[in-house]
């Protein structure tokens, strides 16, 4: 292990590297800070960049370091104008936001990159100890195992969704899948559903596809939704950064519950940083002595520190599904596995041992742009922030602008957009209808290798008895059903008060 | 059971098909209600034509080229959403087209028209 993390050290300590952390950090928290744009839409017009890059070490230290600027960024808007560019950093507002408005924005944000700093330190060093300990648990799986596993994760995703949303999840899941057969099938060599298009032939491109669902629509709900973009204006001015020593001693305990409990939720797949933020912001509140709770909601320095770091930790967790088992946890990791496809890697148990430099590059990058956002970032934020007061008329003609180009030039080719905009435009109106879309891209993005395995397992075993031949399999597919009918269950029972 | 191109496509098709129906059967009527007042307010005309603005710009970009096709969708998308001023917006979109063709082109290597005349090749 400790090879590999030398390696990995080596691989980011390289000036190009270090410089692809810097440009990753910095556009990541530049485009983060915009209302609306999520870590999913920054990564995915970031792809294409990346991919250029050639190496998959530096694409992936890029998109590991947009990602934070990215998550950085998000929580420096909700912070100043209540506009959380992710539900990650919603909790992150209910107190981040009165502190700023009491003219504590400084100091509110020195506590979000504290915290943030912390969550994500902490979350690394929880990984370096997973992650290969997971690996070598699922070198001893095959095609069955792990077409469980996908339907496992797949489900997982949907039972997350949240209270009467989990068929929604699961249709969007199904339909991911479906968009993933689209295309030549690797097993066969079959076109299918390419209506006669030669563009689909070698199915629907991925960068097209996240361009399509997030980027596109978040600019198309920013022209439909005015006071969204609007209230951008009104961010107040940021001066002093520092905190007194009495409010770090009373943050630390907050950040070191936060920052296991915030990795342990984002290990599994589908709950993600959202819980994560909020179950850290709930339990935070619960502990704080009575004094201390009636401050929560109207600027508690706890009740920031606790989704900050919650939310970075479980941002870190959320990759160890993805590197030891291919399996994305998130709407955002699976962008990032769709990168790594890409570039021609596949993660999996087998990618500790046949490319370790790329495994703890990446693991040595999160921490690098940890630093970097710390040291770096944190004095130039006010600078940034000046970034919040572009008029829409302008922002909203780029993001588009942005979506367009990242689709085209990895193709040259007009077909490539118009397929974008329709996918936006449909992305739009699911998002109308309450129809969570990062389901669609996990679905998406297991499709193909979960017809791979379905393949392989049922052709070795002759049909579907592989499902029970193993137990392995089985005692995965029976938790994956369970996870799937008992969210339906306690819907059902419980009469929503929602609706 | 034989694996065939077509055995994921007619299981999903299945499954699609099963979870349209639960979600048809628990759908509630007063939502879409409720959901569709809210949307009253919502600038539909701008929103549509900004999606017909970039469907123009995916029909004529091989055509025009990179900066003539990126500027005019910049200057459009912009007067659309509210800027008067089209010497500002001009300037602005000419230069960021420039600017992105020069890292995209040159820079990156991936070849990018950059006028109608180096187009469609």
């Amino acid at each position: 292990m400790l090879e590999g993390m030398l390696a990995g050290l080596g691989a980011v300590l390289t000036p190009f590297n270090l410089l692809m952390v810097l440009v990753g950090c910095f556009l990541g928290t530049f485009i983060g800070m915009l209302p609306g744009l999520g870590p999913m839409s920054i990564i995915a017009i970031m792809i294409p960049v990346a991919i250029q890059l050639g190496d998959p070490a530096s694409a992936l230290i890029l998109l590991s370091g947009v990602y934070y600027g990215a998550i950085f960024g998000g929580s420096t808007s909700s912070i100043l104008i209540n506009a959380p560019g992710v539900a990650g950093t919603v909790a992150s507002s209910f107190d981040g936001y009165p502190m700023a408005r009491a003219g504590q924005a400084g100091k509110a944000l020195t506590i979000a990159a504290i915290s943030s700093f912390a969550g994500g330190t902490v979350g690394v060093i929880l990984l370096m100890i997973f992650a290969p300990v997971l690996s070598s648990v699922a070198k001893l799986f095959w095609s069955a195992e792990y077409f469980a596993l996908m339907v496992l994760g797949l489900t997982a995703v949907a039972a997350f969704a949240g209270r009467g949303k989990v068929i929604k999840a699961m249709a969007m899941t199904v339909f991911g899948v479906m968009l993933a057969t689209v295309g030549e099938s690797a097993l066969h060599n079959a076109a299918r559903f390419t209506m006669g298009i030669m563009d689909l032939q070698s199915g629907i491109y991925f960068v097209t596809l996240v361009m399509g669902l997030f980027a596109l629509p978040e600019a198309l709900f920013l022209v439909l939704d005015k006071g969204r973009s609007e209230s951008i204006e009104n961010s107040g001015k940021i001066e002093n950064l520092r905190i007194s020593k009495e409010e770090a001693i009373e943050i630390a305990p907050v950040i070191g519950r936060q920052s296991v409990l915030g990795f342990l939720i984002g290990v599994l797949p589908g709950a993600g940083a959202t819980m994560a933020s909020f179950l850290g912001y709930a339990i935070e509140r619960n502990l704080a002595p009575p004094g201390e709770r009636e401050k929560f909601g109207k600027g508690s320095i706890r009740g920031l520190a606790a989704p900050e770091t919650a939310n970075n930790a479980a941002c870190t967790g959320s990759f160890v599904p993805m590197l030891t088992l291919g399996i994305p946890g998130s709407g955002t990791t699976a962008i990032l596995l769709g990168a790594l496809i890409a570039l021609s890697v596949t993660p999996g148990p087998r990618l500790m041992e046949d490319q370790p430099e790329i495994f703890w590059a990446v693991i040595m990058s999160m921490y690098i742009g940890n630093i970097v956002l710390l040291i770096l970032n944190l004095p130039l934020i006010p600078y940034i922030a000046k970034l919040l007061t572009v008029p829409r008329h302008y922002l909203i003609p780029f993001v588009v602008f942005f979506s367009l180009v990242g689709a085209y030039i990895g193709q040259n080719n007009g077909t490539e957009l118009l397929i974008m905009i329709g996918l936006g435009c449909m992305a739009t109106l699911l998002r109308f209808g309450g129809y969570p879309l990062p389901p669609l891209i996990i679905g998406f993005i297991l499709g193909g290798m979960l017809e791979d395995n379905l393949g392989r397992a049922m052709r070795k075993s002759g049909g579907l008895e592989f499902m029970w031949d193993r137990p392995m399999t089985l005692c995965i597919l029976m938790l994956a059903v369970g996870l799937l009918i008992y969210p339906i269950i306690k819907d059902k029972r419980q009469p929503s008060r929602e609706r | 059971m034989p694996f065939k191109p077509n055995t994921m496509p007619l299981g999903l098709a299945g499954l699609g098909i099963l979870l349209s129906g639960l979600l048809i059967i628990s759908s509630h009527n007063d939502d879409f209600v409720k959901d569709a007042e809210g949307w009253r307010g919502f600038a539909w005309k701008q929103a549509i034509l900004l999606v017909v603005f970039m469907v123009l710009y995916a029909l004529f970009l091989r055509m025009s080229g990179f900066i003539l096709a990126t500027t005019l969708f910049l200057v459009a998308g912009s007067r659309l959403l509210g800027e008067k001023n089209y010497v500002r917006s001009s300037f602005i979109g000419l230069f960021a087209s420039v600017l992105i063709w020069y890292l995209v082109d040159p820079i990156l290597g991936i070849y990018l028209a950059p006028l109608p005349s180096m187009g469609g090749q």
